[in-house]
């Protein structure tokens, strides 16, 4: 049988996800499994192979089929809006996505913001999904890193990111005004895969719960 | 974009067929045509535009903005037609509302709908399909799953494999579990995206009583065969949600044992339009990343235009069709007939003669036309030099240059 393809996370999230997914028992993720310069690599029962692609990409891996199984971000999954099953919430890469502004803004919240500010963001569609709830016009600016530097730069008035402990919106002299909502790490799954390997799938979903239960008690 | 950016593309989500795609996918209609035609369903063609209040009908409220929307001159808002089944339930309602029988429909048809593209999801796309409307019995059901499986079978598609369910399950599981009405369509949403954790989330926060709240969770693992529905039947006591699985079970064991092998049940099965009010069921192809076919059971949508008639059917997406169909139709390759001006009366009667005996044949008008392998050059009178690739000769008449093109090898 071909190998069941998973597409991981480069990144802060790639090592707790593969324990977690060795500590399902069902995948053997071999201890010395070194990703530093390759990008697919087999178990070595041959039955799984990881394939390694940038966080934002996992879901398009899935949602093609290109990969059966994917682990993602809940900020990724919703700024994408791919097609894929959520299977589970893994509990790891726990962060919040937040919109905030330069501690010494008047702002208080998202409707202060004026008709036509700017904010920036890695993630505009959600962004502009927020802001069209609270019935406010922003300008959104899709930036690709340093998302703190645009308000001290004088190029937003706000930004919208993920924080885990704030730490790195504090040391740029941001203050948090709303918290959008908490974000984790997601196993999905592609549609068809899910009905091809039922069992399977499910067992390793068994698996996961029952060391959530166990890391939780 | 500028104007003349616009001028050289498409917009979102539509495709051009060339010749050759088209000739397949022409095929592929024709066979599937041809499979509804021998099953007794008949063709039925319905306007591309529709009132907006008719799709919306089928459509439903949460996903109308999904139709592309315009106005005619009376201020009336219209639609392009967004599925092919609201039309035709309308058509039944008005059409056929003095006849109490069974009608077999079927249609092949272009469907527009307001979607992001991506795979396999376009704006506008092709789908065929059949209604089979005025009967409520479960060997109604059992056919359309049949015609639907007949469908793949004849087109050569080998991995296909169905999942069955019965929406009144999950709604009936639902509207006993004591979720309000908003957390009910989240979790609706949620089976229908498989997004397990959006389902855990609702029910962390709801607090049902320990039952229900299993029966609900159970919602998205009652995958399998037969012993889901006992497994079911023990999760809930909601009659609606016992009448589902009694109707399931019925229609699962009507189906021949050949294709029950390929069907999973699925308890948790529940469709993108808001419809269907019965046994459902989705056809897939272990190579192709979604959904191939669709269908199910809708009671109550030809009600809403005025004609209660019980009804069922399935659509199939002709797009993925071809994904799957390997490609048969070579280009037809025509016979390029060339004369001097003196000779175009000869010329166009043999090309007549020609196209008679099937063989497509193109008079070049002399302004640089490629002449392709296939020829035909008229120097005088009978007297005519044909060419086959590699082959060339001189023929006198024109039965000699008929046989020579429909001959075995061309």
């Amino acid at each position: 049988m071909d190998p069941i393809k998973i597409a991981l996370p480069k990144g802060r999230l790639l090592t707790p996800a593969l324990t977690l997914l060795s500590q399902t028992g069902i995948i053997q993720v071999d201890p010395d499994l070194d990703f530093e310069r390759r990008l697919t690599m087999h178990t070595t029962d041959g039955k799984w192979q990881f394939l390694l692609v940038k966080p934002a990409d996992v879901p398009i891996y899935v949602e093609y089929g290109a990969a059966d199984l994917g682990i993602a971000g809940k900020d990724v999954l919703l700024e994408t809006g791919r097609q894929v099953c959520e299977l589970a919430d893994l509990g790891i890469g726990r962060c919040r996505l937040i919109v905030a502004v330069p501690e010494e803004s008047r702002i208080t919240k998202a409707s202060d913001l004026v008709s036509g500010s700017r904010v920036a963001t890695k993630f505009p569609r959600i962004a502009r999904e927020y802001f069209a709830t609270y019935g406010v016009q922003v300008d959104i600016l899709k930036l690709n890193g340093s998302i703190e530097l645009a308000p001290k730069a004088g190029l937003a008035t706000a930004i919208v990111d993920i924080t885990e402990t704030g730490a790195t919106l504090a040391q740029n002299q941001l203050r948090i005004v709303d918290e959008i909502r908490w974000v984790s790490a997601r196993l999905i799954c592609n549609r068809i895969s899910y009905k091809l390997h039922y069992s399977l799938i499910q067992e390793i979903l068994e698996k996961l719960q029952a060391g959530e239960e166990r890391n939780v008690g | 974009m500028t104007k003349e950016e616009l001028l050289r593309q498409r917009p979102q989500g539509t495709k051009d067929y060339l010749s050759e795609e088209a000739a397949n996918m022409r095929n592929i209609e024709a066979q599937i045509r041809e499979i509804f035609r021998l099953w007794g369903y008949r063709e039925v063609i319905t306007p591309t535009f529709e009132y907006y209040e008719v799709l919306r009908q089928g459509l439903g409220s949460e996903s109308d903005q999904l139709i592309f929307r315009f106005f005619d001159r009376e201020g009336h808002i219209l639609g392009l037609r967004s599925d092919a089944t609201t039309p035709i339930a309308r058509l039944a309602a008005t059409r056929f509302a003095d006849k109490n029988g069974v009608q077999r429909l079927c249609y092949l048809t272009n469907i527009f709908r307001y979607v992001e593209p991506g795979k396999g999801r376009e704006r506008e796309f092709r789908q065929a399909g059949i209604e089979l409307i005025g009967s409520s019995a479960a060997q109604a059901d059992a056919e359309v799953i049949e015609l639907a499986a007949e469908v793949f079978k004849e087109l050569g598609i080998t991995s296909y494999r169905f999942d069955l369910g019965e929406v009144s399950f999950s709604l009936g599981v639902l509207a006993e579990s004591g979720l309000s009405t908003r957390e009910q369509r989240l979790i609706r949403g949620a089976l229908l995206e498989k997004d397990f954790v959006l389902i855990e989330e609702v029910l962390a926060e709801a607090r049902l009583p320990e039952q229900r709240r299993q029966a609900v969770e159970a919602l998205t693992r009652l995958r399998g065969g037969l012993e889901v529905i006992s497994q079911g039947r023990t999760l809930t006591e909601n009659q609606q949600a016992h009448q589902g699985l009694d109707r399931l079970e019925e229609v699962y064991n009507l189906l021949p044992e050949n294709l029950r092998s390929r069907v999973h049940l699925d308890l948790g099965l529940l469709k993108d339009l808001d419809y269907y009010t019965g046994v459902v069921f989705e056809g897939f192809v272990a190579d192709l990343g979604y959904t191939v076919c669709s269908g199910g059971r809708y009671d109550r949508l030809i009600g809403g235009f005025g004609v209660e008639r019980p009804a069922t059917g399935f659509a199939i997406g002709l797009e993925r069709l071809l994904e799957l169909v390997p490609v048969i139709q070579e280009e037809e390759k025509s016979v390029y007939l060339t004369a001097a001006v003196a000779w175009r009366c000869q010329a166009q009667e043999l090309a007549q003669n020609l196209r008679q005996a099937g063989v497509p044949t193109v008079i070049c008008t002399g302004a640089g036309e490629e002449l392709g392998e296939k020829q035909i050059f008229i120097a005088g009178p009978q007297e005519y030099q044909v060419t086959k690739g590699s082959l060339v000769t001189n023929l006198s008449s024109v039965p000699a240059i008929i046989q020579f093109f429909t001959q075995e090898g061309n």
